[in-house]
């Protein structure tokens, strides 16, 4: 345990209200027995979630997200982390160029990427619509993994590996031994980032999906076309529920002390 | 911070290792080049394709020449750079202490904080701007406390107020999850040293820690600038027409006006001045880096 | 030992990884093929009770009368113009339901097939003014009325015409607390129009209208119809224009605080059209049959609380009170004023700040 000064301390308990609160408008919506999103709710009831939790529109369309994000993470994160690893190491001369290469895609508002994508997919004749979504999907989290592990790795201290490397380690030992660890935070921290930004995004979906590939954020927005009820807010709740469940797990399973933690 | 440097006058950090696997670098780049060559350019090529066409029939310039040509989108693409570099200061400034906190916590503090830091991006889009109306609206939470107390109304919603407030909620978790993981990387031998020697806590902080995790605080930065100015929702739904930003105009073409070459066009410009920019920060930083030593 | 503790961790970590990628990859869709009959075909519909009324009462006839499953794709006629636009030999939606400008957009570009009577039987029942703006390459299937929904406490003596409404909230008599459609929401040129006709037809006096109306009494001007409703049932606005459907169920659900009426002397409707997609299947024609059928449109009438144009259907009364009457109802001339839409956005965006 390390002494913080209480005054940041102070700090992060406002600044954590401030997170928290439309989140909690949300969660607390959802229990409402009234028709809107308002706070505070009129009176309790537990008839939204019921709704959400039978209607296959609903249902189907988290699973779809949840699968994708984790496909998608993990492919970026297979294709991210040696390039960013080649990319510091190789001292290439046109390592500017081939990085603002490859963050280039979060320049780009997903909606026109999205357009462009559905069209390229029906010209290269690619019909499944999780093959295209996936290949979106990663195109839109790569860069967060590439610039996250890159800036990791490039402020890292680089004596551990060329400790390994004088005592006679090969390269690939060096790597697999000594970065992959050291550099572990910025892995963790871009594939939470890239499976939060796959699990939320939107207009690559939107256009993207069939029916049997819905995500959750498309079938929300269309039944929020017309629908105003807190249905929405009661299938939210669940989808926090599911991602907190699931970083507590990832917590219990690694130990933060080691996702945070580079190893020592 | 360039590879050659950090060794100080020892070995070449890293050239033993590619002169023994230069293959390892092209392994290790080739997969991303390619998927990103062709399930980005690609995409990105129909789009300049169709930017180029125009109602007359001849392909041209002419939809650029809409842009470029009227003040009021000139205007728009302005206010949408000024909000991104507005919102990313300003995540810069309020998230580095969190972040700081994040990394030096112990064990059980740090788990909960970063559950407490993604917490807004586990809610979608539309239903969190419904959230934020219903704290920042007229008839909303703040107002309610702001009466009770007997203060004057706060005009939260459909402003840049309102916008500004709702986008920094949504990105403080890339630029605090950034600066946390670089400073996690931190040796803190380093400042166990500063503070051996004498050094004030403060001073330590201002010119150990600051500086060496000044990538984490670039790397948020980029992550900020870039999405915010790439979204439309939240500002379509807490703004209002006077805080239009160029998404929400490509949006608009390309739904209820349904003008895709104008469209693209204009995703095409924010593409260029993005990278433009991108280009010019990394750029920037090589040269103060060799500027230094 | 330790070495051991991080192996085993290892093992562990990996065979999770290794899960979690059969269990995305079990994951992938089949792409599905286009047989000459079918096994299903795909039908886009707006959400919710939109799709839930379809479900309820279009799919069954469908189904039972040729075999084949349907499946509905829920969003907003503007994806769904995409999607066809992007592949036109292979559609993947058979049966879309486009706004009015997407229609005759997709029409204009081949998209759309045309209908005739031997095709789609329904259609002879269903008046001119539903289908022949379109060439026949759209019909309608619903007809929704824009009106004004306000707080009865608020406002005692709503205006009874659209030009008295329009004055009063230009000079900002029921103050801050008026919502208006947007020129950039889907049936915002509509709107526009709309507005201009009270004023002879002169759309720079709307123009004018709308800028006083946002300077001095418009809170925000709605791009979607749930964000309106929002506005509305927390009590930001107390008068608002919006949908005649939404707005009576809305009301029905106990908010009899609200109010909601047509003013004169006309109103706009807003259609939702059923269109099939060239080389789609052409079973998909008996759905649309299915859709048109008295029977059905009553149904539907009935679910969504939305006038149904065949002239055949007869309204029990007391849905009948809740439903605008076609006399009342005024479809914009598309082929006049379409082309100037693109103009009137831009125009929007400048003027109303």
């Amino acid at each position: 345990m390390r002494h913080l000064h209480p005054a940041l301390w102070a700090y992060v308990a406002l600044l954590s209200l401030f997170l928290l609160a439309p989140i909690i408008v949300v969660i607390v919506a959802g229990f409402t027995a009234g028709d809107f999103i308002m706070f505070p709710p009129s009176g309790f009831s537990l008839k939204w979630f019921e709704k959400v939790l039978r209607d296959p529109d609903f249902i189907r369309p988290l699973w779809n997200s949840l699968r994708l994000g984790v496909a998608a993470t993990l492919v970026s994160t297979l294709l991210a982390v040696p390039a960013a690893i080649a990319l510091i190491r190789g001292a290439l001369p046109g390592r500017r160029a081939i990085e603002t290469f490859l963050l280039a895609p979060l320049t780009v508002p997903t909606i026109i990427l999205a357009v462009g994508l559905l069209f390229f997919a029906a010209r290269i004749g690619l019909t499944s619509s999780f093959a295209a979504l996936l290949a979106g999907h990663v195109v839109i989290t790569v860069p967060y993994m590439l610039r996250t592990v890159l800036g990791v790795y490039a402020g890292m201290n680089r004596e551990v590996e060329e400790a390994a490397q004088v005592l006679g380690a090969r390269p690939w030992q060096v790597t697999w031994l000594v970065t992959l660890p050291e550099i572990r935070p910025g892995v963790i921290a871009g594939a939470i980032f890239s499976f939060l930004m796959s699990f939320d995004e939107v207009a690559v979906a939107l256009l993207l999906t069939n029916s049997d590939t819905t995500t959750l954020p498309v079938s929300i927005l269309s039944y929020l076309v017309y629908n105003y009820d807190p249905a929405v807010a009661a299938i939210s709740t669940i989808q926090i529920a599911i991602v907190v469940v699931a970083l507590v797990l990832l917590e219990r399973l690694f130990g933060v002390k080691n996702l945070m933690f580079a190893s020592r | 911070m360039d590879v050659t440097a950090s060794a100080d006058g020892r070995i070449a950090s890293g050239s033993r290792t590619e002169r023994e696997f230069p293959i390892g670098l092209v392994l290790g780049l080739a997969p991303i080049v390619l998927v990103v060559a062709v399930f980005f350019v690609g995409p990105l090529i129909v789009n300049a394709l169709e930017s180029l066409k125009t109602p007359a029939g001849p392909k041209g310039l002419q939809q650029y020449g809409r842009i470029f040509g009227d003040v009021y989108y000139l205007m728009v693409i302005g206010q949408t750079l000024l909000f991104g570099i507005v919102v990313t200061a300003i995540c810069a400034v309020v998230g580095y202490p969190m972040g700081y906190a994040v990394a030096r916590s112990g064990r059980q503090v740090k788990a909960l904080l970063i559950l407490i830091v993604v917490a807004p991006l586990l809610v979608n889009v539309v239903v969190r701007s419904f959230g934020w109306m219903v704290i920042l609206g007229g008839a909303g939470a703040v107002n309610a406390g702001l009466r009770a107390i007997g203060l004057p109304k706060a005009e939260l919603m459909y402003n840049w107020t309102g916008v500004t407030i709702a986008m920094v909620h949504v990105l403080l978790p890339f630029m605090i999850l950034s600066v946390a993981s670089t400073i996690e990387t931190l040796d803190e031998r380093l400042e166990e040293a500063a503070r051996v020697l004498g050094a004030s806590s403060r001073r330590v902080f201002r010119e150990i820690t600051l500086p060496l995790s000044m990538e984490g605080v670039v790397t948020g930065a980029i992550l900020v600038f870039t999405l915010t100015i790439g979204s439309f929702v939240t500002v379509l739904l807490l703004g209002k027409n006077a805080t239009m930003v160029l998404p929400v105009l490509i949006y608009q073409q390309l739904t209820v006006a349904s003008d895709w070459p104008f469209a693209a066009a204009m995703g095409v410009t924010l593409l260029g001045l993005v990278s433009g920019l991108l280009w010019a920060q990394a750029a920037l930083r090589g040269a103060l880096g060799k500027a230094r030593r | 030992m330790k070495g051991r503790t991080i192996k085993r961790r290892i093992v562990k970590r990996r065979s999770i990884l290794a899960a979690l990628a059969a269990l995305t990859l079990a994951g992938a869709a089949p792409a599905y093929s286009q047989a000459a009959k079918p096994d299903k075909i795909v039908i886009a519909a707006y959400g919710g009770i939109w799709a839930d009324s379809v479900r309820k009462n279009f799919i069954p006839c469908f189904e039972q009368k040729t075999g084949v499953k349907v499946e509905v794709i829920t969003g907003e006629s503007a994806d769904w113009l995409a999607r066809i636009r992007a592949n036109p030999t292979n559609p993947p939606i058979h049966v879309v339901a486009l706004a009015e400008a997407d229609s005759l957009r997709a029409a204009k570009e081949g998209l759309l097939e045309q209908a005739t009577v031997q095709k789609l039987p329904n259609l002879a029942d269903i008046p001119d003014q539903f289908h022949k703006p379109w060439n026949d390459y759209s019909v309608a299937q619903n007809i929704g009325g824009f009106g004004v929904i306000y707080n009865k406490s608020v406002i005692k003596d709503p205006p009874a015409t659209w030009r008295e409404f329009i004055d009063n909230v230009a000079a900002g008599k029921y103050g801050k607390r008026v919502s208006l459609p947007s020129g950039t929401y889907t049936w915002g040129p509509e709107f526009i129009w709309l507005v201009s006709q009270q004023y002879d037809g002169n759309v720079d006096t709307a123009f004018a209208k709308l800028k006083e109306a946002s300077q001095n009494s418009v809170v925000k001007f709605w791009t979607t119809p749930v964000e309106a409703l929002n506005l509305f049932g927390t009590k930001e606005v107390d008068a608002m224009v919006y949908w005649d459907g939404r707005a009576i169920s809305f009301i029905d659900k106990g908010n009899d605080w609200a109010g909601f009426y047509l003013p004169g002397p006309k109103t706009i409707a807003g259609l939702a059209m059923l269109s099939k997609v060239k080389n789609a299947p052409d079973v998909s024609w008996d759905y649309i049959n299915c859709a048109l059928a008295p029977e059905n449109q009553l149904k539907h009438a009935q679910t969504i609380l939305y006038a149904v144009p065949n002239q055949k259907v007869v309204y029990p009364q007391d849905v009948k009170d809740k439903l605008a009457p076609v006399e009342k109802i005024v479809i914009p001339p598309y082929d006049q004023i379409f082309d100037q839409f693109g103009g009137w956005i831009e125009r929007w965006n400048k003027e109303i700040r």
